[in-house]
């Protein structure tokens, strides 16, 4: 597994728990206590360890625990900043949601994302298929959907539907988005 | 075949929102908006850019002619910006009138910052935005690396200094020590200069075996730790002490040439080990002999041989009844014992 999760799932439960579920997850999991690498290939199935280890620690269940994850991604103002990219508006970044591989194998090479496959099947409302034999992903994904849909000022609502998520924009004026511009990104304008 | 086809100008400013369209004398019909943004209410291409990689005389309207006629790029940099020069190329239209299409090169990572530009500024096929993604993705990656090389760098000076370091006083070790020694050895021949010069003194513990014997290792090591603090707080912070064995210490003192300094110094020391050490519940008591030996008292200096005389200097201390300095080449080191 490529170190760049690992290290995102160890700043997450570090961040919103504390270090005291990461020692705990790293005596469960024996990953190094001071930090992980992004740059190191961890085992095949680590991501599995860590989120058993620290569901047990912090009584969650594993899907919960995955939606926090996928919902605190948007937080990290570097993280947001280049998801806002994708686009202008909620609806354009997720139906580009599936650049998301190739853009993510273009930075780092080697962190293979699953495919994300995205379909308008309606007014304001989409489908999006997940192409990965890893379970995981849907409920990171919804949770990220969420944190940017509040990101946005979109009111969306995201369902686990059969063999994909269902999204649906209920009310695209909901609250004031958070402010953005690619210009604060770097730096005052000279 | 070529034929004409009409564009509305309206719909240029959708499809190149990086256009400008002159007419013969260079005053501009239409600007996209991106380009507006930039060049504020310009009238004119002369007032809004100057040619770039051109001979320095060209004049702009004549040199964005030429290019429209051979098809070679323009370059056309921003007047009062420090901005790399925007590039295009040009069209010939009817009456005189020019068509430029201009984009920025790696200069829209600044372009965007300087002129708060959006998404919405760029034409749908331009790779602007994937540029800035990239550029933040590296960002971020770069600062997650240089976390990386930094925990490395502080594991190598760890273990550095492990390799170095004696655990149980902090002091150096024998490796550590031979490491100081021979870099001043090394300055000493390089250099001839009193600044160079230094003393070397060995510290051996007396009865510190009956310590550890009577009241346990635990003790001996309370003891070991007490002298060096000692040595720490007679000591300048560039002198180098090393515990090179059981209860032997060695100092590297830098600069140290004077036979009165350095006696002085050994009898503190002394006075020093000698004060009683409380643990648990049990007095302590050592003492100490030291040899020493100053390198001016040498011309061509050898590492084995200076120490081989500071330990014979520290072996003579014993034998004159322990508890006291002696310094090689100036106190009678040989069989004879000598009263301090």
């Amino acid at each position: 597994m490529h170190g760049f999760i690992i290290r995102g799932i160890e700043l997450f439960l570090r961040a919103r728990h504390g270090d005291w579920v990461w020692a705990s997850v790293c005596a469960a999991t024996g990953l190094d206590r001071r930090g992980t690498q992004i740059m190191k290939h961890y085992q095949q199935d680590m991501v599995q360890h860590m989120i058993l280890a620290a569901g047990a620690a912090l009584q969650m269940e594993r899907d919960e625990l995955l939606e926090d994850i996928g919902g605190w991604i948007p937080r990290l103002d570097g993280m947001r900043h280049i998801m806002r990219f994708s686009g202008s508006r909620f609806e354009d970044f997720v139906l580009s949601l599936d650049d998301l591989q190739d853009r993510a194998s273009v930075v780092l090479p080697g962190l293979n994302l699953p495919r994300i496959t995205t379909y308008l099947i309606g007014a304001q409302h989409y489908r999006l298929a997940v192409q990965s034999e890893a379970r995981e992903w849907y409920p990171v994904l919804a949770g990220l959907l969420r944190g940017m849909a509040d990101d946005y000022g979109v009111l969306a609502m995201v369902e686990r539907e059969g063999g994909a998520l269902d999204v649906q924009i209920a009310d695209d004026r909901f609250a004031e988005g958070s402010d953005f511009s690619f210009a604060q990104q770097f730096g005052v304008a000279t | 075949m070529t034929g004409a086809i009409m564009i509305p100008v309206d719909r240029l400013v959708s499809l190149m929102p990086m256009h400008l369209l002159v007419d013969e004398g260079g005053n501009i019909r239409s600007c996209g908006p991106t380009l507006r943004k930039m060049i504020g209410w310009a009238t004119n291409i002369a007032a809004a850019f100057e040619i770039r990689r051109a001979p320095h005389e060209a004049r702009i309207l004549p040199s964005v002619r030429d290019a429209a006629a051979s098809g070679r790029r323009v370059f056309l940099g921003i007047r009062e910006s420090q901005l790399p020069p925007l590039r295009g190329e040009v069209t010939a239209l009817p009456h005189g009138e020019m068509l430029l299409n201009l984009g920025f090169g790696i200069g829209v990572i600044d372009a965007i910052s300087a002129y708060d530009l959006t998404d919405a500024d760029f034409a749908a096929n331009d790779l602007a935005i994937e540029i800035l993604y990239l550029h933040k993705s590296n960002q971020l990656i770069r600062a997650e690396l240089s976390r990386h090389s930094l925990r490395l760098e502080e594991a190598r000076e760890a273990a550095e200094l492990q390799a170095f370091t004696d655990p149980l006083t902090g002091l150096l070790n024998r490796r550590g020590f031979e490491l100081a020694f021979n870099l001043a050895l090394e300055a000493r021949r390089a250099q001839s200069d009193p600044a160079q010069e230094f003393a070397v003194m060995q510290l051996d513990l007396d009865w510190f075996k009956d310590v550890n014997d009577r009241f346990g290792h635990a003790a001996g090591d309370a003891v070991l730790r007490r002298i060096a603090e000692v040595l720490r707080q007679e000591t300048r912070s560039d002198d180098c002490i090393a515990r090179i064995g059981g209860d032997e210490f060695l100092i590297l003192l830098p600069e140290l040439t004077s036979e009165p300094a350095i006696r002085q110094l050994g009898r503190r020391i002394i006075d020093a080990v000698q004060q009683p050490v409380w643990h648990d519940k049990h007095l302590c008591r050592v003492s100490g002999s030291i040899g020493a030996a100053l390198s001016t008292s040498y011309h061509e200096l050898v590492s084995e041989e200076l120490l081989a005389h500071v330990d014979e200097a520290l072996y003579a201390a014993k034998r004159a009844g322990r508890a006291c300095v002696r310094l090689h080449g100036r106190d009678q080191t040989g069989i004879d014992p000598q009263v301090d």
